[in-house]
């Protein structure tokens, strides 16, 4: 499981998983990312809303299998 | 607010990052609509997944943006500075002529009016009877003021000129007496010389006289 998440990490457009690691991971907020960045935080958290979505719908797309295997 | 609204909201309705206004709606949404619910779920479990596996290893270049970042401050810094700079010279630039040139910027009417030289002395007990004279006011171009101050400089010039002329006679002076010194000590030691020679030339003809005249005679010194 933990390999399929970092797989759909890893297939992430850099922007989008930048964004993802720095909110989620490192438990950052918006304003901070964008003093780090320069990129405004409306963008950024459109970004982490778009990082979202694409996770669900790769992970959607494996969790029948697990279910199967 | 409709599915398309909410769904565009609920990763933000997940993080609780919403005002509390809109959250309401949304969740005012989410009870009737079985689909925003799914979406819910679905973002929900997307974010269980994340907590579930530990920080991945995603190519990320952390110091690279910090680094990025101390550079936008600095930049900031020195921009911020630079303009502090501008702003103090030009400050003192003012000060300077309003000191210097005790000048006098005043709005009166429909006229600008430019004054310097030292301001009028209020008198302290002005006479009832005899009326103040009006004060000068003297409105002046631009070219005016470049023309008096090229008249400043030029006198300036002609003052540090003047004061360098006198620092050279002075000097001179200095050096004729020390020469005159000088010329006086080597006379003075010319003169011990001669008569320390006179001298000496007069004890060797003596012996000489004892020793080569006298001696044969028989006779003693």
């Amino acid at each position: 499981l933990a390999r399929l998440v970092a797989q759909a990490l890893a297939e992430l457009p850099e922007p989008l998983r930048l964004v993802l690691v720095l909110h989620h991971y490192e438990g950052m907020n918006f304003e901070g990312i964008a003093r780090l960045t320069g990129t405004p935080a409306s963008t950024l958290k459109s970004r982490w809303a778009v990082a979202l979505r694409r996770l669900r719908d790769r992970l959607r797309a494996w969790e029948p299998d697990q279910e199967n295997a | 607010m409709n599915c398309s609204q909410v769904t565009d909201q609920l990763p933000a309705f997940l993080d609780g990052d919403l005002p509390p206004g809109e959250a309401a709606q949304l969740e005012d949404h989410l009870k009737a609509c079985p689909a925003c619910r799914r979406e819910q779920a679905a973002l929900r479990q997307v974010q269980r997944l994340l907590d579930a596996v530990p920080t991945p290893r995603v190519e990320v270049d952390l110091s690279r943006l910090y680094q990025q970042a101390a550079a936008l401050q600095q930049r900031r810094l020195r921009r911020w500075r630079r303009g502090a700079y501008a702003g103090f010279g030009l400050a003192a630039a003012v000060l300077l002529l309003a000191v210097g040139l005790r000048l006098e910027v005043r709005l009166e009417g429909h006229q600008a009016v430019l004054r310097w030289g030292t301001p009028p002395v209020a008198a302290p007990t002005p006479a009832p009877t005899v009326p103040e004279p009006p004060v000068q006011l003297v409105a002046i171009s631009d070219a005016q003021l470049r023309v008096v101050r090229e008249l400043i400089h030029a006198l300036a010039k002609d003052v540090n000129a003047r004061a360098l002329a006198e620092d050279v006679q002075a000097r001179d002076e200095w050096q004729r007496q020390r020469i005159a010194h000088l010329q006086d000590q080597l006379n003075r030691l010319q003169w011990q010389t001669d008569r320390r020679l006179t001298a000496a030339e007069q004890d060797v003809s003596a012996l000489y006289r004892y020793e080569f005249v006298l001696s044969k005679k028989g006779a003693t010194p």
